[in-house]
């Protein structure tokens, strides 16, 4: 047996109060929106009595949440979804009696489409018990699948499933605090705490959280992982280390955490698998790389898309990130590494250059000076002339005291600067 | 007991030139030779000839061939040292180090002393850039530090410090201590600690000290390469006849 509580324009908020009451009855809840929800009641009449004794109960527990609700009660899921639809204030549909109860109804009640419903009406059909009468092979001939379902519900057969509605669990923890924490250290005891509970619920349903939410009052940071984890240890290191990065600055009187929940990762190790960190271990390892060197100077390095010289970015690092395209390749396509390297100097370094022929001939840079052994170039470059950004230089390879310079010469500001040395 | 050191050292010349000979008739010999010495030295040292030392004869591949030839590559749970002045072919040899590595899907990682490494220059030597951990430093006091976390970390393959540009005051400075530590940390993990430098610094700490040298340079339009040599000044391993390799380093648009 099925209830079906049913309200007309339902809100949000209704069809939540209408989730909250169907589920006070029912762990089985299916949501149908707007302004309906399902719910097994079988076994229900042990507690409540007879199916009119329960339909009453549902009636009045609807109307103890200010929702003024039609709620019928059939055999059959689709036949207590109309009945609801279509009757005022309760109604019980015994089994076998749904197609006569149902007659009367209007079609509008089987949440049929707007062009099957103006079809129905250009038919003359005013009625379910009118339609019922209609033959299955006719119906299904001029309205398809759709037309075959809302035959059956009109005459009171339905027999689909219900299916449960699962509401979304949050991993959240909250805990005020009776005066103001001002320093990170005695957080480490509230959080480990905290995130200990947060993830023995995590592990009770299989689930692991890769974004952790944390609030110290209005301030609020955000942990993303790499990968699912669901150790509290690991968690409240990350954490730390992150508020030691980014302290908040003002006492902290309410703490919460919320971790997002994520499917747990499932590796299956090899005995041939290339070396790399633990991705746990590596997260915290990051973490603290951060805390000495600084969050943008620590990462992996990412060429732009741009003939800008030392056109770069350092973006967040993980072991598990793998060129795909490079999956399958053999050893025996490995490239060959003999390629001349050049170190830089960041920022470049400001030189003074002596000229011959608009050749250079003697340089001075940092510490370097000297006469020019040989001296290649200019190769010329420019780009992005249409924003501020633009570069236009002339570079010139150079050997000086033994060593291999880049320098180049900037157009626009006029100067000599050293590159970098090849090495 | 000299006259035992110069017996075991004969021998060993002896067991190394025999390899020549016909092997039914070496093994034996060798057999009995080393149960001699066994019984001869078994009161005061259990074990003689065990294989402590093959465990870090574990090499892995630099991707510069004449050096791989003659040296078998890196050791796996020690410290490598390149050093060299400006132009030796330090950083060359380094990237290539590391293109080797990532090529084979392990997880590397580079701590930049002096924030001057290429990234442009690596991916086109064939470093896979996304499994390269760069860590930007300026400090000699952050280089340590990371070193330290990466290490104690774990799980990377090549770990590179790369102190050529920092003061070679500080760089001195760092005790020997230190490099024992770092050595101590990885010797029995399969990672290769990897410090460039512009002198030899770690000493007795490496397993592995190669000197690089620039020669002749050539020219076209711009800089298109130039030669360089490895000496090897000090190995773990049984040193080859021969001690340095020479390479040749080309240019392909190094911008």
């Amino acid at each position: 047996m099925f209830a079906c509580i049913y309200i007309p324009n339902a809100s949000n908020d209704a069809q939540a109060a209408l989730l909250d009451c169907a589920g006070a009855f029912s762990p089985r809840v299916e949501n149908m929106p707007p302004g309906a929800v399902v719910f097994d009641v079988e076994g229900l009449e042990r507690l409540f009595g007879s199916y009119s004794e329960i339909a009453s109960k549902i009636a009045e527990a609807a109307c103890a949440r200010g929702l003024e609700a039609n709620v019928a009660l059939a055999s059959n899921i689709d036949a207590a979804v109309c009945a609801a639809r279509g009757f005022g204030g309760i109604t019980v549909l015994n089994h076998g009696t749904e197609a006569n109860r149902l007659s009367d109804l209007p079609p509008a009640v089987l949440s049929a489409s707007p062009e099957i419903l103006e079809t129905l009406e250009r038919w003359g059909i005013r009625t379910l018990g009118a339609f019922a009468k209609l033959p299955a092979v006719d119906v299904s001939a001029r309205f398809g699948q759709e037309g075959i379902e809302l035959h059956k519900r009109a005459r009171g057969v339905g027999s689909r499933p219900l299916v449960p509605h699962v509401d979304r669990v949050r991993f959240v923890d909250v805990v005020e605090l009776d005066y103001e924490i001002v320093t990170i250290e005695p957080l480490t005891f509230i959080l480990s705490r905290m995130l200990d509970g947060i993830c023995t619920r995590l592990r009770s349903r299989n689930f692991a959280t890769h974004e952790v939410h944390l609030s110290l009052g209005t301030y609020i940071r955000v942990l993303n992982l790499p990968l699912p984890v669901r150790n509290p240890k690991l968690l409240t290191r990350l954490l730390i280390l992150d508020l030691e990065a980014h302290p908040p600055g003002v006492g902290i009187r309410r703490i919460e955490i919320e971790a997002i929940p994520a499917k747990p990762r499932v590796v299956q190790n090899g005995l041939f698998v290339p070396l790399s960190p633990e991705p746990e271990k590596l997260e915290l390892t990051l973490a603290r790389l951060k805390a000495v060197v600084g969050e943008e100077n620590v990462g992996a390095a990412e060429i732009q898309d741009t003939h800008r010289p030392d056109g770069f970015r350092v973006s967040k690092f993980s072991s598990t990130n793998k060129d795909i395209s490079k999956l399958d390749k053999s050893w025996q396509d490995l490239p060959n590494f003999k390629l001349l390297a050049l170190r830089r100097f960041r920022p470049p370094l400001e030189a003074t250059v002596q000229l011959r022929n608009s050749t250079p001939i003697w340089i001075a840079f940092h510490g370097v000076h000297g006469p020019i052994a040989t001296a290649r170039g200019p190769w010329r470059t420019s780009g992005d002339w249409w924003r501020p950004t633009m570069w236009d230089r002339e570079e010139w390879d150079i050997e000086v005291l033994d060593a291999l310079y880049r320098i180049y010469f900037d157009v626009h500001m006029d100067r000599w600067y050293a590159e970098g040395v090849f090495d | 007991m000299h006259s035992m050191q110069s017996a075991i050292l004969h021998q060993g010349f002896a067991l190394s030139r025999s390899r020549s000979a016909p092997q039914g008739f070496a093994l034996p010999r060798s057999r009995s030779t080393r149960a001699r010495l066994e019984s001869a030295l078994g009161e005061r040292i259990s074990a003689p000839f065990t294989d402590i030392e093959r465990r870090t004869l574990e090499t892995v591949p630099t991707g510069i061939a004449p050096l791989d030839a003659l040296m078998g590559g890196l050791p796996r749970g020690g410290i490598t040292e390149l050093f060299g002045p400006p132009s030796s072919g330090c950083t060359s040899a380094m990237i290539s180090i590391l293109a080797e590595a990532t090529a084979r899907d392990e997880v590397c990682a580079l701590i930049d002393g002096n924030d001057a490494f290429d990234p442009k220059s690596a991916a086109a030597a064939g470093v896979e850039l996304n499994r390269l951990l760069w860590i930007r430093c300026r400090k000699l006091e952050h280089v340590l530090k990371t070193t330290d976390l990466l290490l104690q970390g774990g799980g990377f393959g090549r770990v590179v410090m790369d102190l050529t540009d920092l003061p070679a005051s500080n760089v001195r400075s760092i005790p020997l201590v230190s490099w024992f530590r770092f050595q101590r940390t990885i010797e029995k993990t399969p990672t290769v600690l990897v410090v460039m430098s512009s002198e030899n610094i770690v000493k007795s700490a490496a397993a592995l000290v190669l000197r690089m040298e620039k020669q002749d340079a050539q020219w076209s339009t711009l800089l298109n390469g130039f030669n360089f040599n490895i000496e090897i000044v000090r190995s773990r391993k049984s040193r080859p006849l021969k001690s340095y390799v020479r390479v040749h380093l080309h240019s392909e648009c190094v911008q």
